[in-house]
């Protein structure tokens, strides 16, 4: 007789949080990155699962059913996530993605929604050096006078707005809101947040309706690093890269400043997901191998990151740093945390990751995207054999993949996910 | 003097660098010199980044500052530098992805190494490529993509090439990301590259060898 979907909830759960204490659960747990690739298991179109929530919806659900996965993360690739109807109303000049209204926001129906750095021509500039200052004295102001106009076409008015601190008392009122500029705007925001709520409505009913079925969740609530927090978007990875030489201390002030701003994000979120995941997904980008030196890391990235996990781990949290690109050269420095309290997400190298972070941290990690994409399914059980016989020795082992599988072959994923629930057990 | 413009740069020191440019142009030396010299150490940062003694920061730090001293010297000009150049490549990101750092980091170190380069950006579709490489002749194509959606569109950009019978007539190289071994056989490439300089030995080896 098969197990009750509460029982298989508790015994997945379990497996996970044993894995994350760097003990040995029943087996390796599997859960890998998906961005999308669900809706190609359900045959969704890219423009369907942002376009049409609930089917990006029905696909994550029938993919981590069918494939018996142990945990399910946000649904990427759906509207719940980059919800395009919403951000088809601002104009959003940070994304492009299949089926935008706007020619200019849109790519080709066939690949995922994608960043666009500041920059680009056509798209949006990045902050301005001489800007620091006008952040650091008042970032919520920058940001919705300054910065919002330049990251949403539809929200451009509101540069025109009188600074929000002239306003404290009832007097100020007028003068800010009899701005035909700020009508304008709400008009756009009307529009752009019935569809957001719209979207965000479907997230609740979805996570619960896969608690019930036995699945739980890993990783909804979620933060940046404080350099990514400019590096990703603000200044953009080339603006960082030239503040280091031109004004490193700005920097590190700007980044001091936001640096409680990600841990207050990453505890609002774990907090909302009450009892059902304690695990805050951190997706990491511009400190990876070759975009700074060991020195550059450990002067402008590490510090900011090592405090924000810290204190998700202080209270009673667990950061899963997900890290992309090379980051071998960084494992002895990232190793300073304390154990079996975080999960790190390592592309590269994840078998040296076990060497010196295996009694650390859980590490999360799997078959390259070649071999998924174009490799046989057996060489991918060959590949997962190794990564369950060495990075999986003695627990603290999530399987997962390099990078997120997006277009792997059906068959690949297959063959990984069987393998590891056959061979992964642990004896 | 000219040595001191070298070591500057290459050592990355922007503001006696700049110093240095304009007090040469007020002297009424050849702009083209001074300009000659900035490439130079340029050259020297791209070998620095090649042992892994810089990285992606001080590349571009130090293509900022060159781009300082060309609208520094341009004003007084008369003629376009002559640069003997290698070999003419083509570069760009494969249709469906649009990232570009690591394209351009490449197209940085083949243009410092002596190659005429001619990046076509991001997102760009086989037919641009093929007529590229009929238009400028050139000898090698670098494809780049980030994402995994990359693969079947190299594979594509590929297949354009073979179908114009352009094939045996340029060497071509990927890079990027998620890429190896594995999908160089599935996109049929000549050769992969994981780091910016693997592209300017490749280039070199395959425009030095005809």
């Amino acid at each position: 007789m098969g197990k009750a979907p509460e029982e298989l909830y508790e015994e997945r759960k379990r497996r996970i949080d044993e894995a994350i204490r760097l003990r040995k659960p029943d087996r390796v747990p599997i859960s890998p990155g998906e961005s999308g690739w669900c809706l190609k298991y359900a045959g969704v179109s890219w423009k369907e699962g942002l376009y049409n929530p609930e089917k990006g919806l029905e696909a994550h659900k029938k993919t981590i059913i069918e494939l018996n996965w142990d945990a399910f993360g946000l649904p990427w690739g759906t509207g719940v996530v980059f919800p395009a109807r919403g951000y088809d109303k601002l104009d959003v000049q940070q994304l492009r993605w299949p089926g935008a209204e706007k020619e200019a926001n849109r790519i080709d129906a066939n690949t995922t929604y994608q960043f666009v750095e500041p920059g680009t021509r056509g798209k949006y500039e990045p902050m301005p050096a001489e800007d620091y200052d006008l952040f650091l004295d008042d970032p919520s102001d920058y940001l919705i006078r300054r910065w919002w106009p330049r990251i949403a076409r539809g929200l451009e008015p509101l540069k025109d707005l009188s600074p929000l601190h002239f306003v404290n008392g009832v007097y100020g009122f007028p003068s800010l809101f009899a701005n035909p500029s700020f009508s304008e705007v709400l008009k756009t925001l009307l529009e752009a947040s019935e569809e957001f709520a719209k979207s965000a409505a479907l997230l609740g009913p979805f996570v619960m309706d896969m608690v019930k079925s036995g699945f739980p969740p890993m990783g909804l609530a979620f933060t940046s690093s404080p350099y990514d927090y400019f590096a990703d978007t603000m200044r953009g990875t080339k603006g960082c890269m030239l503040d280091m030489f031109r004004r490193p201390e700005k920097l590190k002030e700007a980044i001091d400043k936001v640096t409680p701003y990600c841990t207050e994000m990453a505890l609002t979120g774990a907090r909302q997901m009450k009892d059902l995941s304690k695990i805050v997904f951190i997706p990491v980008h511009k400190g990876a191998g070759g975009f700074m030196s060991n020195k550059q890391y450990e002067e402008f990235w590490w510090p900011s990151m090592k405090k924000v996990m810290e204190d998700i781990i202080d209270e009673g949290f667990i950061p899963y740093l997900y890290t992309e690109g090379i980051y071998t050269e960084r494992l002895s420095i990232i190793k300073d945390i304390p154990k079996g309290k975080a999960i790190y997400h390592i592309e590269t190298d994840i078998f040296k990751a076990k060497e010196i972070l295996g009694d650390t941290v859980c590490l999360a990690g799997g078959p390259p995207a070649s071999l998924l994409n174009a490799g046989s399914p057996q060489e991918v059980k060959d590949y997962c054999k190794k990564l369950i016989d060495v990075v999986g020795e003695g627990g603290g082992f999530i399987m997962d993949v390099e990078v997120p599988l997006i277009t792997a072959k059906v068959e690949n994923v297959r063959a990984m996910t069987e393998f590891t629930q056959e061979y992964g057990v642990y004896k | 003097m000219a040595k001191d413009l070298i070591s500057a740069l290459a050592d990355l020191k922007e503001k006696e660098v700049l110093a240095i440019a304009q007090e040469r142009l007020d002297s009424g030396e050849d702009p083209l010199k001074i300009l000659g010299d900035a490439r130079k150490a340029v050259a020297i940062v791209g070998q620095r980044y090649q042992n892994s003694e810089y990285f992606i920061p001080e590349l571009v730090y130090s293509g900022e500052i060159l781009k300082a001293i060309v609208e520094m010297v341009k004003p007084k000009l008369t003629k376009d530098a002559e640069v003997e150049r290698l070999g003419r490549v083509i570069i760009g990101t494969v249709a469906g992805d649009i990232h570009d750092i690591g394209k351009d980091i490449v197209t940085f170190m083949l243009d410092i190494n002596g190659f005429e380069v001619y990046d076509l950006g991001v997102d760009v579709p086989a037919k641009e490529f093929v007529d590229k490489i009929k238009e400028v002749k050139a000898e090698v194509v670098g494809l780049s993509g980030f994402l995994t959606v990359s693969f079947d569109s190299m594979k594509g950009t590929i297949q354009s090439i073979k179908d114009e019978n352009l094939r045996d007539k340029v060497k071509i190289m990927i890079g990027g990301g998620t890429l190896d071994e594995k999908v160089r056989e599935y996109v049929g490439a000549d050769a992969f590259g994981r780091f910016a300089g693997d592209a300017v030995s490749l280039a070199k080896e395959w425009i030095g060898g005809k």
